[in-house]
This record gives structure tokens, C-alpha cells and sequence, in this order.
């Protein structure tokens, strides 16, 4: 085997792992062995006879946990009684091909319909084309995020630089407001666009805990509002 | 006899006085209407872009023959639905012609130089090339995106439509002329109109991006000489000066200052 071949297996091996990972966070069914799977675990699985890594075969679908439902439901309102969870089953695939146009996109957008996914995650070698990004709002409610390889090759999260980063659920967002007497908008922000808010697939409007450790106030916790 | 006197308060009388709630009234009328204009403003840009994107898609799959007997057809549809291209979304439907493995002149099913050529097609024809199956397409590209019109869509005089003409109609690639000035479709006057609705409107003419009304033609004013930005006692300005001011350099002993004033400040 060349050496190009068993880097790009790691390659893929570190990319399955953070984005098995980032899909545990997010409070997806998951268990710990398949986010810590081995690499020779995934030469097992995932390479072929001939050594290139399948990017076809890495493709999973995972469930949420009552954790992540509980979070993702309204709280409940007059015309609504009981709300059902924004929040569904999550289907990822990594795309084989280098680049990607509006066509695989569609086609991917196509599929997450047909089985009634509720969330798409694509992650892809290149970033997709100006235009294939454009149909991605198009499809809501049904969602589409897409991840660069490159971005998944560490796992942010685990930086010990990067404080620990929570969602709020719709009670726990209520209840900090009327403590504190604010409005949402009077908190700081974060954006949607922000690789930890990328990370945990953040919405407008949610309210996400950052605990911080000091080394002069041992840990202290802020709240940002995801705009 | 206890008479019951009505308590007045001596605080500001809660709720507002009939005068102050009509003028409200009519300020939040007008808060409200300003905002729906906006969100139609909004929405209409949305739609557009959705219907460029769609039209991407749509020429994705051009010719719709792979000879040359639907080509006019074709041809004259490809002329429709670039109407609301800005030359930026002509780079984008190349873009994905490329991705698709096909020739960025829709009217072409050549493979682009980027497949054919593999890797080393950037450096052998060039990053816009790349992207055609020959020069030929390429220039026939270039010459339908000069045709474009920089304004996007929904801010363009909906009474106007671009007249856009196909090289192959033509006969030749016909040369692209480089005085604007020359081209008769009035776009004086409808940058002119354009910016006076806007007016109208109650937008500023600041809240234009710039690159959307201005013409690539620089106008130099008559008159522009250039002079020192620092006026004082006509001195040149060296390249030390900061803002024109030249700092002075302070030395701890025999600091000597050759400014009549300030001399007394060093120290
Ligand atoms: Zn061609």
C-alpha cells in the first residue's frame, strides 16, 4: 500500500469520527464506540480491496435522543397546546465526487424528501457551487447543512481552547430571561455562521450556554443569542 | 356635609392626548408602510434570484440536441433566460457547466479544456478558458457577457428589456467595442431614472452600491491640481508626516526647534 493511500484512509478515518462525534453532541442517538471507532476498525468497514477508503459506505442516519426532542419543542401556546419537536431523524452522506454543483445537491435534497428526513448533512471535498448553495433555503423546512472535509478533520469542540458550548431548551431560555429581566435581544450574540454554532447546527433565536473555565473565577457561564 | 372631591392626580395624566395619539398614528402608518415596502422590496429580490437560479439549471442542460438542429430553438430561449443575468451569474452558470462536465457556452456539448486537459488546463489556457471546450466558446461567452447589464434585476427599469445578440447570429464575433459612449441605448437616461424613483422612493442616493450606477468611464473634473496636504509655510511634505504634521524628533539634550511656536513645549 502506498503512503498516499493510508493517509487518506486517516484521512477519512479522523473525518467519520468528528462528524459521528458532532452528530453525539448535537444529542443524536449515537453510541461511543461508533464515535471512537478505531482506525483499523474503519479499514475493516470503510477501504476496499484495493485501499482507497468508500466514501459511499460512510453514509449514517441516526435518531434523536428524548434529550435532544425535549430541546428541539416549543414551549406551548394557546392556539398549540402541545407542540411537536423541530427536530427529526438526521442523514449523512460524504460526497464521493470532488466537485459539487446544483445537481448533486438537488439530488441529495431529492432523497431527504423521499425518506422524510428532517435534517441532510453533506459534507463534500470542495465547496459546493455559488449556485448550489443558493437551493438550499428553498427546501426548508427541511435542512441542509454542508461541511467542508477539511473543517472535520479535528474536532473543534475538544479544543481546550474552545469553552463549552450548550443549547438551551425553550423552558431553560424562558426562565434565564425572566431571571435576569432581559429581553433575547439584549443578550450578546453569536452567529449562525459561527463554527461552534455550525458545529451544534444552531438556529435563529436559540439561546446557547458557553461555560468558560478562569483560572481567577473558576467557571463562569454566558448566554448568547444565535442570530 | 362631606362632599367627595374627585382625586386629581398631580402626575402627567396617564395615556396620550388626543393630538399625540393621532400624530402616533399616523407615524406608525407611515413606519408600517415604509416596512412592507421594504419586505416587498425584499421578497422581489428573493424571487428574482430564485428564478436566475433556476435558469442556471434550465441552461445546465443546454443544447437540448447534441447537433445542430435545435440550435436555433435553443438559441433563441438562451437569450430569454439570460435576461436577468448579471455578467457575475453568467460566471456562475459556467461554474456549474464545468462541474457537470460540459463546455461553459451553453450552446455547446464539448467537454470544457478542464476535463480534457486534466490538472494542467489552469496554467496552459487560463482560469476562464479552462472552463471551454475551445477559444471559440470562450469568446463567444465573453462577447454575450459584456451585454449584460451590471444592475441587478429588480432594481432595473422593469420597461426596458437588454437587447442581447449571439455571435453565431451575427456571423462573427463581432469586435467589442471599447468607447461605451457609442452604444445607443440610452443609458444615461436610465441610470438618470432610475435614480431619481429611488428618490422617490425615500431611499438616499447613498444607499446605492456605487458599482451599479457608475459607468466604467472616469470623468476627470478640469482643474485638479495637486497640492500638499500640509499647507504650512508651503513646505513639501516629507514622507514622515503624519497627517501633515511633521513630527518632531526630541532629543532629551540641546533639543532645538527651528517652529516660532510650540518652542516653549519641548522639554
Ligand atoms: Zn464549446
Amino acid at each position: 500500500m502506498s503512503e498516499g493511500t493510508s493517509q487518506e484512509q486517516s484521512r477519512l478515518w479522523r473525518i467519520l469520527r468528528t462528524t459521528k462525534q458532532m452528530c453525539y453532541d448535537r444529542g443524536y442517538e449515537l453510541t461511543e464506540e461508533e464515535c471512537n471507532i478505531s482506525l483499523a476498525d474503519f479499514k475493516l468497514q470503510y477501504v476496499d480491496e484495493s485501499g482507497a477508503p468508500q466514501r459511499t459506505r460512510m453514509a449514517f442516519t441516526a435518531r434523536p435522543t428524548p434529550e435532544m426532542l425535549k430541546k428541539y419543542t416549543p414551549l406551548p401556546r394557546p392556539g398549540n397546546p402541545e407542540p411537536s419537536a423541530d427536530i427529526g431523524i438526521i442523514h449523512v452522506e460524504f460526497a464521493s465526487e470532488p466537485s459539487i454543483g446544483i445537481k448533486h445537491l438537488k439530488a441529495f435534497a431529492q432523497l431527504l424528501h423521499e425518506k422524510n428526513y428532517h435534517t441532510g448533512m453533506y459534507v463534500t471535498q470542495a465547496a459546493p457551487t455559488s449556485s448550489a448553495l443558493k437551493i438550499i433555503p428553498s427546501i426548508l423546512p427541511t435542512v441542509m447543512e454542508i461541511f467542508r472535509e477539511e473543517d472535520l478533520l479535528v474536532n473543534i469542540s475538544r479544543h481546550e481552547l474552545v469553552p463549552k458550548h450548550t443549547l438551551l431548551s425553550p423552558e431553560d431560555k424562558k426562565r434565564l430571561l425572566e431571571r435576569y429581566r432581559l429581553k433575547e435581544t439584549q443578550l450578546p450574540r453569536i452567529r449562525m455562521d459561527d463554527p461552534m454554532a455550525r458545529y451544534l447546527g444552531l438556529k435563529r433565536g436559540q439561546v446557547v450556554k458557553i461555560i468558560r473555565k478562569s483560572e481567577t473565577a473558576g467557571r463562569y457561564a454566558s448566554y448568547r443569542w444565535v442570530v | 356635609m362631606a362632599f367627595k372631591v374627585p382625586v386629581k392626580s398631580i402626575l402627567k395624566q396617564p395615556g396620550p392626548r388626543p393630538d399625540e395619539a393621532e400624530a402616533k398614528s399616523a407615524r406608525d402608518q407611515k413606519n408600517y408602510t415604509l416596512a412592507l415596502q421594504h419586505a416587498r422590496k425584499i421578497q422581489a429580490q428573493k424571487d428574482w434570484q430564485i428564478r436566475i437560479v433556476n435558469a442556471i439549471q434550465v441552461l445546465l442542460d443546454y443544447p437540448t440536441t447534441s447537433h445542430q438542429t435545435g440550435d436555433e430553438v435553443d438559441a433563441s430561449k438562451f437569450i430569454v433566460l439570460i435576461q436577468p443575468f448579471q455578467p457575475s451569474d453568467l460566471d456562475a452558470l459556467i461554474e456549474e457547466r464545468v462541474v457537470d462536465g460540459k463546455c461553459g457556452w451553453p450552446l455547446c456539448s464539448n467537454e470544457p479544456r478542464s476535463v480534457s486537459l486534466g490538472k494542467d488546463a489552469e496554467w496552459k489556457v487560463g482560469k476562464f478558458k479552462m472552463g471551454f471546450c475551445s477559444n471559440a466558446c470562450a469568446k463567444k461567452m465573453a462577447f454575450v457577457k459584456t451585454q449584460l447589464s451590471e444592475i441587478p434585476v429588480w432594481e432595473r427599469d422593469p420597461g426596458i428589456s437588454i437587447s442581447i445578440t449571439l455571435p453565431d447570429v451575427v456571423g462573427v464575433v463581432a469586435p467589442v467595442t471599447k468607447d461605451d459612449s457609442s452604444v445607443p441605448n440610452g443609458n444615461y437616461d436610465v441610470a438618470n431614472a432610475i435614480h431619481e424613483l429611488a428618490l422617490e422612493r425615500g431611499e438616499k442616493a447613498t444607499s446605492f452600491r456605487p458599482n451599479q450606477v457608475m459607468l466604467d468611464q472616469i470623468v476627470e473634473k478640469a482643474g485638479v491640481v495637486h497640492k500638499p496636504l500640509s499647507g504650512v509655510h508651503g513646505a513639501d511634505v516629507s514622507s514622515t508626516a503624519i497627517e501633515g504634521y511633521e513630527p518632531r524628533v526630541k532629543t532629551k539634550v540641546g533639543f532645538v526647534d527651528e517652529d516660532e511656536e510650540g518652542s516653549e513645549d519641548g522639554d
